[in-house]
């Protein structure tokens, strides 16, 4: 039988051998199970997200995700943990049905290597996976010290709660012991960082917070930036709910260009410094910046800003072939590093690791977005976006297509699809 | 025969080698179950698209996407898409199970 190399590369990968040199074969996987394997490193929103697909367009794959936490907390929402309008159980997912409803693997260990050359991932616990791809999407680490004095034991009094879990708790119980006419102080960084309208989604809810607890009470926003994502609406929101702009405001927000960069932080006496002046809080939250997760670090899969350079078409990295990046730790063009974004990056990159593990070549595809904050609980706003890769290979935004809530949109309509948004995507990635 | 004849052969017999990876156009409607539900099916205020037969998906998308349906947020959405995407996801997500 006449057999084309593409024809052979296909059957060859879907039964999980690969070729070295000229038609040499070289078996991977055990003979009655023959498929290709894919490990994917961290099991949050991107990386549970790329299993279930994968397993849904090549349900022979074996598809192995590694993950240390048992549960994951998401940080969608978990600014209304903080607000104290949701519980942090509400916002815990677990990894049941990817297991036994879509047939993946997950192993609870943290991965410690990645040998790009032999394609074998080591975990802590010793133990070893070989891979055909490797899909990462390990989130973000931040930069410690980059702020002087914000370190991660410095993070266990002074919370950045900017990665879900102890954290969340951490900031909401001390809102909670904060006494009435306390200030509420939030450093936000620079962009790039995950999820840029959280910090002042996470502001807005505090507020609604203080504004029914504990009403003598301010909370400042000191930022790095002069402009923040959903701006005007935030601002019409605080102006609506909060007093904004008016001597009894709420919420006071210090652009950059107003001394608002914080350069340091003293975490027992609760201060924040920035270049002209010291500032005293009762509770403070510092969300330092960001970088890829410590594992596409430790790869070598990102280059001088700290994120890993992908194609766009198939989110393999730039850097090292057959594994592929996603989610936060990706250089996404100009898509936002948000759950949806890694939710349709990890389609998008699951499709294209079938592809090509079949010898085929993947088809570029448009990516979409959208960021629903609350403002009160019945105060919803959203910036959308669908996107195309354009002729340098970027992802970019389509004109005319996506933008910002209108400024006379219906807030409580839009507050109830953020909630309900919530439960859709959790449930298209977890269930 | 020799080894490499009979691992195509089983191949050949295995019922597992299909693997079905979407078009651009199924992809963007994986995009919709975001804000839609799994597979299309909502557990709240949004509604669910699954079940809906193809002309009508076809038609609120092109009556968002040129403002004679108000919305929230799907105008921003349909924005993005063309005559045949539209054409292609809204028949698959019809087709659904
Ligand atoms: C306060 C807040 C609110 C947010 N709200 C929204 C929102 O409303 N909408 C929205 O779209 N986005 C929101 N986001 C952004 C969203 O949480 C992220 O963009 C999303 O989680 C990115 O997914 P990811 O897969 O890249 O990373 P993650 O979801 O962080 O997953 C990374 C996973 O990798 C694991 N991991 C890391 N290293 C290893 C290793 N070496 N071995 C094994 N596993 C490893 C981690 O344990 C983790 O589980 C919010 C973020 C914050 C902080
Ligand atoms: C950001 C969330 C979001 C995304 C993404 C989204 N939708 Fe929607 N969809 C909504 C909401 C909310 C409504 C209700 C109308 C409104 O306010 O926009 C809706 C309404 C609809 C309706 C009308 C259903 C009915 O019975 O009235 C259809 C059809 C639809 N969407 C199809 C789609 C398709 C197809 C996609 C993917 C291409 C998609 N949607 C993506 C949120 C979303």
């Amino acid at each position: 039988m006449a057999m084309h190399r593409r024809d052979f590369l296909k059957l060859s990968a879907l039964a999980g051998l690969s070729v070295s040199g000229c038609g040499a074969l070289r078996e991977t996987t055990s003979s009655q199970n023959l498929n290709a394997r894919v490990v994917i490193v961290g099991g949050g929103i991107g990386g549970v997200t790329a299993a279930k697909y994968l397993r849904r367009f090549a349900p022979n794959l074996q598809v192995t995700l590694i993950e240390p936490s048992t549960e994951y907390v998401t940080c969608p929402v978990s600014n209304w943990v903080i607000g104290g309008t949701r519980d942090i159980k509400s916002i815990t997912q677990k990894y049941d049905a990817l297991r036994t409803r879509h047939g993946a693997k997950v192993v609870h260990d943290l991965v410690t290597q990645i040998d790009v050359e032999a394609k074998v991932v080591t975990t802590k616990s010793g133990a070893k996976f070989n891979y055909d791809r490797l899909i990462a999407s390990p989130g973000i680490e931040m930069k410690w010290d980059s702020i002087e004095g914000y370190n991660e034991a410095a993070s266990e009094i002074v919370p950045h709660a900017w990665k879900a879990g102890a954290q969340t708790l951490l900031l909401r119980k001390q809102l909670e012991e904060m006494k009435d006419g306390g200030v509420v102080m939030i450093a936000v960084p620079a962009n790039p960082f995950r999820c840029p309208p959280g910090p002042y989604e996470r502001a807005s809810l505090i507020a609604n917070y203080l504004k029914q607890y504990k009403p003598k009470s301010k909370l400042i926003i000191l930022d790095a930036k002069d402009n923040f994502s959903k701006q005007p609406l935030f601002i019409q929101g605080w102006k609506d709910l909060y007093g904004y702009d008016t001597p009894n405001s709420l919420i006071k927000w210090v652009p950059a260009s107003e001394d608002g960069k914080v350069t340091a932080v003293d975490v027992k006496r609760k201060t924040l410094r920035t270049e002209f002046a010291s500032h005293q809080a009762d509770v403070l939250n510092v969300i330092p910046p960001q970088q890829a997760g410590l594992i596409a670090r430790q790869t070598g899969l990102t280059n001088e800003s700290g994120w890993c350079p992908v194609d766009a078409v198939t989110w393999e990295s730039k850097i090292h072939p057959n594994v592929h990046v996603i989610g936060d730790a990706s250089i996404a063009g100009k898509m936002p590093k948000s759950a949806f974004s890694a939710n349709s990056q990890a389609k998008a990159c699951a499709a294209a690791v079938v592809s090509l593990l079949q010898g085929d070549d993947p088809a570029a595809s448009k990516y979409m977005n959208t960021c629903y904050s609350l403002l009160s609980p019945k105060y919803g706003i959203s910036v959308a976006m669908v996107y195309q890769i354009n002729d340098d290979g970027v992802i970019d935004e389509i004109a005319g297509a996506g933008g910002v809530s209108p400024a006379t949109g219906n807030k409580q309509l839009e507050a109830t699809f953020a909630e309900n948004w919530y439960d859709n995507i959790m449930a298209d990635i977890f269930a | 025969m020799s080894k490499l004849n009979l691992v195509f052969l089983g191949l050949i017999l295995s019922p597992y080698v299909v693997a079905e990876v979407p078009t651009p156009a199924k992809l963007l409607a994986y995009n919709c179950f975001n804000c839609h539900g799994d597979n299309g099916v909502s557990k709240g205020g949004v509604p669910s698209i699954k079940g809906l037969p193809a002309n009508i998906l076809e038609l609120h998308l092109k009556n968002y996407r040129d403002g004679t349906q108000a919305s929230t947020v799907m105008g921003r959405i349909a924005k993005g898409l063309n005559d045949d995407e539209i054409k292609e996801l809204s028949s698959f997500i019809a087709t659904l199970k």
